[in-house]
């Protein structure tokens, strides 16, 4: 078992298994050797590394991406949208929630789960208009006037959208 | 969205390009974002664009991507219409019957006509026109020369962009001091010179005779500087119907050299098709009651072209065996097909896809099939050998209406054709413009229905058409008339 302190001081236990499917757990691990030594996550809150755990458990025994994976198969991996149903359901979250576990997925470098999220958010935006992205990501609107005028008439082509 | 900026990278990636166009419309930020080449030429731009001659997506700037991305969509847009809305309509004076038609992106296309002369042979003129404004084509280079019959031509352009190679062949009227060509290779300057080349010779680059041959070419294609010649063999004991076997002649233009391969997997009507990265294809059609499959193999040519180029100067010609297909489909329809025609349009690269079109007469059922593709690290296509093709089936306005002429965009997102039928009302032919939208993922519809909405004011007759050819990329339809005249429709 593997101890794991979250930036709110929450201790977390998870099978070894389970905590190396983040790739700096486990070199943590290894780098540290056999120790009941806690391991400190200070940019993962609870309410996160809870979820983040579900989604390892859930996975766990799954052969991890190779570290420097083939070209042309991350080509695809990155390109494609489709989400399997375990994973559709997991990141059904707010969108604050959403943007969290990217984070921590980076930041624990779980490839997997990042891509899950990132797909996530790509669908989000699938088809809807430049009002209605920065509506959903509350995004201000920078643009003058003018540049906004200038920069819709250069990219619109859909004549009845 | 407030992540850092090599998330907001790995997310933006995942965009199409649709998403992309548009979230770069939302603030300072994403729009510089995207407007980067790093996402450009990461996300899956599939769509076909207008990419100048020889360019690939890595060479342009995401500046100009996004631009050709714009154009693409709107051509998207209104391709996807039903009916279609004719936006432009422009008219070139040929003269002749205008046989064949081929569009040579990113603007030229090359027209062979044909005027039958007093004693009795035809005399063919081949021309290029430069296309890039429909309303200010112009005609750049032509030649003619007599054939015996009507020709069939295959065109490609020159790696620099300066010449448009054409491959003829047919039976030539042979001159005193010649034997007939089978087959000739041109080399046509694009600009620079304005003189009528009568006697078909000065820009002559290659030929083969037809005692050279065992047989005639029954189909050629030509790709790069590599023309492929299918040849039947006909057995002297008599079949009925004949049953050719056939051999397969590789060319290169510039040395001369060519080798032959027996195929060794005969089936009528057999046609071929070369594509960029040494593959070829080689399509066999059922005969008049002699089954219902139509079977599409693909072949990697690339130790037959390695052999073809280090061929000694002395020793011009050699022979090789096929091998095994990279990848095949065997389509089985139902009821019994009489000889079906099959429209090939092949192509790798931008759009990764490799599509074939089948028209069996008689039938409703079309279809689009499309080989999974895709680059290695050396940026040359690869075949998936072990993915099944898609398959995209479709049907033609009419069942009981005859596919006359077809033409398939490059990328195999496109293609038109016209279907004449008899109508009982009116007891007379009715001639229609189709077209059809295949999706650019693996699934969705295929969107199919008329060019143009019914009674548009045309100022010519459908039925005179006999030749198609598509710019798919600017979704611009040629049509090559009776009367001589080509007309140029921009939906």
């Amino acid at each position: 078992m593997v101890t794991l302190v979250t930036s709110d001081n929450e201790k977390f236990t998870a099978d070894k298994e389970v905590a190396e499917r983040s790739v700096l757990i486990k070199n943590m691990l290894e780098d540290v050797g056999e120790s009941d030594q806690p391991i400190p996550l200070p940019n993962v809150s609870s309410s996160v590394l809870k979820k983040v755990l579900e989604y390892c458990e859930h996975h766990r025994g799954e052969p991890l991406p190779a570290a420097d994976a083939d070209t042309t198969q991350d080509d695809t991996r990155k390109r494609t949208t489709d989400i399997s149903e375990w994973d559709q359901k997991f990141i059904t979250v707010d969108q604050e929630m959403l943007f969290e576990i990217i984070l921590a997925a980076n930041y624990l470098d779980i490839k997997s789960l990042l891509d899950v999220g990132c797909k996530t958010v790509a669908n989000m935006i699938k088809g809807k208009t430049p009002e209605e992205i920065r509506k959903l990501f509350n995004i201000v609107n920078d643009f003058t006037p003018e540049e906004e005028a200038q920069i819709k008439k250069e990219n619109e082509w859909a004549e009845d959208r | 969205m407030d992540l850092p900026d090599d998330l907001l990278i790995a997310i933006f990636v995942k965009f199409t390009v649709e998403d992309i166009i548009s979230i770069q419309q939302t603030c300072r930020v994403f729009h510089a974002f995207c407007t980067t080449d790093y996402i450009w030429h990461t996300i899956k731009i599939d769509l076909p664009l207008n990419l100048p001659h020889q360019a690939n997506i890595k060479t342009l700037s995401g500046v100009e991507l996004r631009k050709l991305s714009v154009t693409g969509l709107r051509v998207d847009n209104r391709w996807r219409k039903n009916p279609g809305q004719l936006r432009a309509l422009n008219q070139l004076e040929n003269g002749g019957i205008i046989e064949q038609m081929k569009y040579l992106p990113p603007k030229w296309l090359v027209t062979m006509s044909r005027v039958t002369t007093s004693q009795g042979t035809a005399c063919i003129t081949l021309s290029i026109w430069d296309c890039d404004s429909a309303s200010n084509a112009k005609r750049v280079n032509l030649i003619s020369f007599d054939a015996v019959q009507p020709p069939t031509f295959s065109a490609a352009l020159s790696e620099d962009g300066l010449h448009v190679f054409i491959v003829v062949f047919a039976i030539f009227v042979p001159r005193s001091d010649t034997t007939a060509d089978a087959l000739r290779v041109y080399r046509i300057p694009l600009q620079g010179s304005h003189f009528v080349d009568h006697s078909g010779t000065n820009y002559l680059l290659s030929r083969i005779a037809k005692s050279d041959l065992e047989g005639p070419i029954f189909d050629a294609h030509i790709c790069g500087e590599t023309v492929a010649c299918l040849i039947a063999r006909f057995s002297t004991t008599m079949d009925d119907p004949p049953t050719p076997t056939y051999h397969i002649l590789f060319l290169n233009i510039k040395s001369g050299k060519y080798l032959t391969v027996d195929v060794d997997v005969p089936r009528p009507y057999m046609q071929l098709r070369l594509f960029p990265d040494s593959y070829f294809i080689l399509v066999g059609v059922p005969m008049k009651d002699r089954g219902s499959t139509i079977d599409l193999r693909v072949y990697d040519g690339t130790s037959l072209l390695q052999t073809l180029e280090n061929l000694e100067t002395g020793d011009s010609s050699a022979s090789m065996a096929l091998g095994n297909p990279c990848a095949t489909y065997i389509s089985t329809t139902s009821g019994s097909l009489s000889a079906a025609q099959v429209e090939l349009e092949l192509s790798t690269g931008q759009c990764s896809t490799v599509a074939a079109l089948s028209f069996p007469d008689h039938l409703s059922n079309q279809y689009l099939v499309r080989f999974p593709v895709h680059l290695d690290s050396d940026g040359i296509t690869r075949f998936q050998t072990h993915d099944e093709p898609n398959i995209y089936p479709f049907q033609k306005a009419t069942t009981s209406s005859m596919v006359e002429h077809t033409s398939f965009g490059v990328s195999g997102h496109r293609a038109v054709w016209t279907e004449r039928r008899w109508d009982l009302e009116s007891d007379n032919t009715v001639c229609t413009i189709m077209k059809a939208a295949f999706p650019t993922g693996n699934s969705g519809p295929v969107i199919v229905g008329p060019l143009l909405p019914n009674h548009t004011a045309l100022p010519f007759q459908i039925h005179t058409c006999q030749s198609l050819a598509l710019d798919e990329a600017l979704g611009r339809v040629f049509i090559g008339l009776y009367t001589g005249d080509i007309y140029i429709l921009e939906l």
